[in-house]
């Protein structure tokens, strides 16, 4: 181990990485490494409990912060399998023609699952099925172990009936399964149906099952029992089920208005509003009065004009030094027409991989997520919100709450003087954008079309879930 | 109208200037977390860990900003009883003993009352068995008469092994058994705990205690039981709780080699090793291969003196940007006397004030903490690890392993080719310095003699400064009468707490070796 040179070290050109020069050898990512064998997450619990729920959200940021996750939802095989629904009676414990198919269902997803994590480099997967017998979970935990994975068990437990009928209205009335019957049909028959599985219900045991690795979430999050957490994406995953609440809340996002800079096209610095972004600051006043909005909370970065912005609300605000913007390192206040002068490089480099491309002495998009993530833990704990803060943090932000890529991220359009309104909704976000009606520069960048063959033309980023 | 905003020149902080004082700080990088003040309460059998998670949480809190104190019953006992006899004293039956204990805990509790109120404290941690429901209730009155959230933090434990060993590690040593020889001191100690168990009552979160808040810490940490986390800092507690672990380690930390912008007396920057630094790498090399430690993980920032380092020592490891040295923003790469001559007011003002002091474009050591603390998180799940980092970012790390305040924080001694071993131990941290014998400069600046810190000019409620976790302030026994005020010294209040620098002490424990102050004064 000693006997070898020490080896020269070259900076990456895009991410500003200083690597071994012959190979990537064992240099992990810019973060601590989550996990060295993959981790199959299994969800247990009765329908309607909020299992795929839990389940996109927790693959939604999991993604977020750079840990390529994906869901396996069995409902989807079965319904890929069966292509009509009839009625409850196909979940029936005495259907043996309906458990062959439930069988071989939750076996191909599996199959997927062991694609996914061993072929494709995928780092979590999400098995979101009911679980609920002993049996079932073995034969997943057996299937983990031969493959080298981690499993770790998300049970929810509710019987709260409110949330459930919640649940049932939210989700199921809507799912291809009911699309051919009313409500009460529907709600009778999904109820017959979870009715099904209760008799066979096998809860993750405190002595049974005291060797497994999971969470018990009892009663939407006022309980948890946690077992066996071994290791730190464990730990995260934890951490982030016991800060998320389902209390509908409304988040507001919106950038500092337009700033001097912005009028002479230069990126990044710490200056004040213009004239116009005084006016939509004070409109923006009158915006959220107009919102009506308990208890709401305002937050804003330390730069100048988020916090200016802030300033004509006349309501308390907190300063999140995690919420300035992306920092552009030497290139900060120049104008992108500088930039493409006297760094053309960079430049270009860029505009190759947005995301990942760290302006030099500065940040990448990349880097951003990271400084942000403390910022969104809170945000999930909180209600309702006002976020002040800027294009490249918003575009974090969104990307987060809409489930975009890294390579959708650098390029959602996040104007100024425009609020975006996102509320949790079923299984996303509903995004209502509210332009306050004051002009402003537009300081967007459209992804380059030059060079970049095949890539699918860029969409706006008002889609809802 | 809005208010108009400046640039408070510390901090480099946008505050509105209408007002005559400084708008009060609520969020510098974090936000206002605690309203109402919140007091954790510990439970359990004795030798199940309480203290040791009091202390080291109240550590955390402190480091992270949040001015945090244990109350430590037992402490009150033996200031009340001066001399300890046997676990006679703890028997359920034994009248006198039971008032007296009872009056300790009120004591305790006054002291709490005036730490949340009077002296600025956000979070106190009630430390005592609490293993009674009636207990348990009187503190939730208190807190109710006084509008304190109760957090309880339960320990339930019945590993006979893990408690023998808790009691050799800080029983056997404490001031109750002076002079017994360790067998003594074990035997009369479990008889202790028998006292307890018969009135023990768990908390129960199917019934009894189903709205309570709390965390139920079971068999050091394999299982946990969450119930009703209210907010922000609680779900803290609990992350951090699950997130510590007593295995035996260690933890090595040391900077870069020495770099070609250190030879020129130049901040910051992203130079490549000297020739003596990368001696030190060999010689660092050398020395981790005869520590012959299990699994070392090996971290540097993401800044090529650090990286280079690591190079040398032929294993894997992990870069962290969050790792990276101090953003000395404007001042990147000049030397202090460049930084003299081209910004004389921001040469003045770092040395007002080294903790808040933010440089234009750059960082200060409060956004350093902020930014290094998901680093102490993972440090805590891990075993053995090595940080290859940097002068200001080290010193931050060590102020938290070793409790030093945000006051002390910059002036921490972090010298080049050193490296600095800590061994967690009972309540604490051993501290050992290696220096590997390879000159290189010397970075460090002394605080200067002739800076007036003025008083309380910023305010430091909410915001995240490392605070040195409090002395027990406990001067005078209070059983004789407890209707009048207890009579003691005043201790410092919160903002003097960090421009003063306390003596760190140990609570109290004959026979511990506190080598906190080695080598860093």
């Amino acid at each position: 181990m000693l006997d070898s040179s020490p080896r020269e070290l070259t900076q990456n050109p895009l991410r500003k990485i200083w690597m071994p020069a012959c190979r990537n050898g064992h240099i992990a990512q810019r973060r601590v490494c989550m996990t060295n064998c993959p981790t199959l997450i299994v969800t247990v619990g009765l329908p309607a409990r909020g299992k795929t729920y839990i389940s996109k959200k927790l693959t939604r940021y999991l993604n977020w912060i750079g840990v390529p996750t994906k869901e396996f939802n069995v409902g989807q095989y079965r319904r890929e399998c069966l292509k009509i629904y009839k009625s409850f009676e196909f979940f029936r414990p005495d259907n043996e023609e309906g458990l062959k198919i439930r069988r071989q269902c939750a076996l191909a997803a599996l199959n997927d699952v062991r694609q996914y994590l061993s072929v494709e480099g995928g780092q979590v997967a999400v098995f979101d099925a009911t679980n609920t017998t002993r049996e079932r979970r073995s034969t997943i935990v057996k299937f983990a172990e031969q493959n080298g994975f981690k499993v770790f068990f998300v049970e929810s437990v509710c019987e709260d009936a409110d949330v459930i009928a919640q649940n049932i209205v939210q989700v199921k009335l809507g799912s291809p399964d009911y699309i051919h019957c009313n409500t009460e049909e529907a709600i009778e028959d999904f109820m017959k149906r979870i009715k099904c599985y209760e008799s066979s219900y096998q809860t993750l045991d405190e002595v049974l099952d005291r060797d497994l690795s999971y969470i018990k979430i009892m009663d939407v999050g006022r309980r948890y029992l946690v077992n066996r957490v071994l290791d730190h994406i464990q730990s995260r995953i934890v951490y982030y089920l016991m800060n998320i609440h389902i209390t509908p809340r409304s988040i507001y996002l919106c950038r500092h208005g337009e700033s001097d800079l912005n009028t002479k096209g230069r990126i990044g610095g710490d200056s004040g509003l213009s004239a116009r972004g005084k006016e939509f600051a004070k409109r923006l006043g009158k915006f959220i009065q107009d919102q009506n909005i308990t208890d709401l909370k305002v937050w804003t970065s330390q730069m100048k004009r988020t916090i200016q912005t802030a300033e004509c609300l006349e309501v308390p605000y907190e300063q999140w030094k995690s919420l300035n913007e992306i920092d552009a390192g030497v290139c900060e206040e120049m104008m992108y027409e500088e930039i493409q002068e006297h760094y053309p490089l960079e430049f270009a480099l860029r505009d190759q991989d947005k995301y990942r491309y760290r302006y030099p002495k500065g940040e990448s998009y990349e880097d951003l997520v990271q400084r942000l993530e403390p910022v969104m833990m809170e945000l999930e704990r909180q209600e309702n919100v006002l976020v002040i803060c800027h294009q490249a943090v918003m575009r974090c932000f969104l990307a987060y709450f809409l489930d975009k890529t890294a390579e959708e991220l650098p390029y959602l359009k996040c104007p100024l003087h425009t609020v975006l309104k996102l509320t949790p909704m079923a299984y996303g976000c509903k995004v209502e954008s509210v332009y306050l009606g004051v002009d402003s520069v537009n300081t967007h960048r459209d992804r380059p079309e030059v060079g970049i063959p095949g890539r699918p033309p860029y969409l706006p980023c008002f889609t809802s879930l | 109208m809005p208010r108009e905003l400046t640039q408070n020149r510390i901090q480099k902080i946008w505050i509105p200037t209408k007002d005559d004082k400084p708008a009060p700080r609520r969020a510098t990088g974090a936000p206002h977390f605690v309203n109402p003040p919140t007091v954790i309460v510990m439970v359990g059998l004795p030798a199940r860990g309480k203290t040791y998670m009091s202390k080291k949480l109240t550590r955390y809190l402190n480091w992270i900003g949040m001015p945090t104190k244990v109350f430590n019953v037992g402490e009150y006992r033996r200031e009340a009883v001066k001399n300890y006899s046997s676990y006679d004293f703890f028997k359920p039956d034994n009248e006198c003993a039971v008032k007296i204990r009872q009056q300790c805990a009120l004591a305790a509790l006054r002291d709490v009352k005036s730490y949340l109120k009077d002296e600025g404290g956000q979070v106190a941690v009630f430390d005592a068995t609490n293993t009674t429901r009636e207990r348990r209730e009187m503190i939730l009155k208190f807190g109710a008469e006084n509008s304190f959230k109760i957090f309880f933090i339960e320990s339930v434990c019945d590993d006979p092994s893990v408690i023998a060993s808790n009691i050799m590690e800080v029983k056997v040593s404490c001031p109750d058994y002076k002079d017994c020889n360790k067998t003594d001191a074990m035997l009369d100690f479990q008889r202790r705990i028998e006292c307890y168990k018969t009135s023990y009552q768990p908390l129960d979160p199917d019934q009894h205690d189903r709205d309570l808040s709390f965390i139920k810490v079971i068999d050091v940490g394999r299982r946990y039981l969450v119930n009703r986390i209210q907010d922000h800092i609680q779900s803290k507690i609990v992350y951090y709780l699950m997130n510590i672990h007593v295995q035996p380690r260690t933890i090595y930390l040391c900077r870069h080699g020495e770099s070609s912008d250190n030879l020129e007396g130049r901040l910051g920057g992203d130079a490549g090793l000297s020739a003596r630094g990368k001696q030190f790498s060999a010689a660092l090399a050398r020395f981790v291969e005869e520590q012959q430690l299990e699994d070392l993980k090996v971290w540097t920032s993401q800044l090529c003196r650090s990286i280079q380092t690591a190079e040398h020592l032929g294993v894997p490891y992990e870069q962290w940007k969050a790792l990276n040295e101090i953003d000395a923003g404007v001042c990147e790469e000049m030397t202090y006397d460049e930084v003299k001559e081209k910004f004389p007011d921001e040469f003045a003002l770092r040395d007002e004030d080294k903790f808040y002091y933010r440089y234009p474009a750059g960082e200060s050591y409060q956004d350093l903490v902020q930014r290094v603390e998901p680093v102490i998180m993972e440090l805590e799940r891990q075993e053995n690890v090595l940080v290859v980092c940097h002068q200001a970012v080290m010193r931050c790390l060590l102020a938290y392993f070793l409790d030093k305040s945000a006051d002390e924080m910059p002036y921490l001694k972090c010298p080049l080719h050193t490296v600095l071993k800590l061994t967690p131990v009972a309540y604490g941290c051993k501290v050992e310095s290696i220096s590997l014998n390879v000159e290189a400069v010397n970075t460090h600046r002394e605080r200067p003699e002739e800076v007036k810190r003025g008083p309380g000019t910023l305010i430091r409620r909410n915001s995240v400064t490392p605070l040195t976790s409090p002395e027990s302030n406990i001067k005078k026994p209070r059983i004789d009468d407890l209707d009048e005020p207890p009579i003691q010294e005043v201790p410092p209040s919160v903002a003097s707490l960090a421009l003063c620098s306390p003596s760190h002490l140990p609570l109290a424990l004959a026979g511990q070796h506190w080598l906190g102050k080695v080598c860093l004064t």
